[in-house]
């Protein structure tokens, strides 16, 4: 079993564990990209990620794109442990800056897909429990009803109105203050 | 084990299926706390699955209340809000733009004391809109002794436009135990103010105005920055 100290970059990068997505490719990946997501670094600490870890809830198309920004996240998150033990001078500012745009750049790429797959997406982050990426695929969801009324949303995501006419009244008078 | 029941992708993946409804309520509320909190709200209507979805969202955004320019209906908004949020629903953060013409706080502080009751563990407290710099009570970001229900847990505050006079700022330190990260952005600390924290980690002060100096002892700090201070630079 590799230790869980990822200090030493060298022994993390020894470490390498198997996805196995529902249809059944297999995935080789390290174990710093791999422990982004908490559900896996429990499998880790419990020590029973030998011969793979099954993902049935995740096709091989998504668990690809989870495993690219896993692998961008994961060397960002080793940069920023590196700079926090040295003194931040106006270089590694710089440096730093430099490195946070890039990120960005990459999250605003990764999130130009469909619908289905930013669907896709928010469920596999949500099971893998993969913060960062269910923070990014959520915002991207809000982004897109944001400043819409609520007959635009229902028309953007097939929402069904199944409140009566009644209901719907009622419950606009309630919130009145927020529809102002 | 991971969790059994996250639905498989591509199950109901028919064009003209509702999959947002079809989250699941914690990531539902997830995406109501990256709406800004009146947007939330009005998502209530959309279906019954909707109805309570916004008042157990654990992030509320109360920056922009729309070109709200009168004061009293923006308390009223915000009473109401936190009136109707569903009562045991934690909530992780606090996003508020405080804005007014006088320097009293009481209406902001006692929003700030609903979110540290409730285990806030971010607060972002702008008062940009404000004309003058107002004063935050630091006891709304303190939990008292004798609350034991209250869990505290904040760890991240950032201050704009606000004044902190000398003991705000000290007691603010000291006393939120669990504080790692402090921004104060366009304050006015008017008194020598003593930083004095060992759980505090980040200090960042953007373009403050410190006439007299702050003192900072905080063993654990990691990052300290200071940008274009106006007065001395501590």
């Amino acid at each position: 079993m590799a230790s869980a100290g990822s200090g030493d970059e060298k022994a993390a990068a020894a470490a390498m564990i198997t996805l196995i997505s529902s249809d059944n490719e297999k995935f080789e990946v390290t174990e710093a990209t791999a422990t982004l997501s908490q559900t896996i670094r429990h499998m880790i600490e419990d020590g029973c990620t030998d011969g793979g870890v099954p993902l049935p809830n995740v096709t091989s198309k998504i668990l690809a794109r989870v495993i690219e920004y896993c692998k961008k996240h994961a060397t960002a998150a080793a940069g920023e442990e590196g700079s926090s033990s040295s003194f931040s001078d106006a270089a590694f500012l710089e440096v730093d800056r430099a490195f946070l745009e890039e990120l960005e750049e990459f999250d605003d790429a990764f999130l130009e897909v469909d619908r289905a797959t930013l669907f896709d997406l928010i469920l596999a982050a949500n099971y893998l429990d993969i913060k960062g990426l269910l923070n990014l695929t959520c915002q991207k969801v809000a982004d897109s009803v944001k400043g819409k009324t609520p007959e635009q949303i229902r028309e953007m995501y097939n929402i069904v109105n199944d409140l009566t006419p009644e209901e719907e009244a009622e419950i606009r008078r309630e919130t009145q203050w927020a529809f102002e | 084990m991971p969790p059994k029941d996250a639905a498989a992708p591509g199950v109901a993946g028919g064009r003209g299926s509702d999959r947002l409804s079809g989250l699941r309520d914690e990531v539902l509320f997830r995406v109501m706390g990256h709406l800004p909190a009146w947007e939330a709200v009005r998502t209530c209507v959309l279906s019954t699955r909707w109805c309570d979805v916004w008042a157990s969202a654990s992030r509320l955004d109360i920056r922009q209340p729309r070109p709200c320019r009168d004061f009293a209906r923006f308390v009223k908004l915000v009473r109401n809000l936190l009136l109707r949020r569903r009562q045991l629903a934690p909530l992780h953060s606090l996003r508020l733009y405080w804005f007014g013409r006088t320097r009293d706080g009481s209406s902001a502080s006692s929003w700030i004391t609903y979110a540290v009751r409730h285990g806030a563990e971010e607060i972002e407290l702008s008062a940009e809109g404000h004309v003058v710099y107002p004063s935050p009570e630091y006891t709304s970001f303190v939990v008292d002794g004798d609350d034991d229900l209250a869990v505290y847990r904040l760890r991240i505050l950032k201050l704009v436009h606000v004044r902190l006079d000398g003991t705000t700022l000290a007691q603010l330190c000291s006393r939120c135990t669990c504080l790692e990260e402090l921004e104060l952005k366009d304050c006015q600390i008017p008194d020598i103010a003593k930083v004095r924290s060992t759980m505090l980690k980040r200090l960042t002060m953007i373009k403050c105005q410190i006439p007299s100096g702050v003192l900072v002892y905080a063993p654990n700090i990691v990052s300290l920055h200071c940008v274009r201070p106006f007065g001395y630079v501590p």
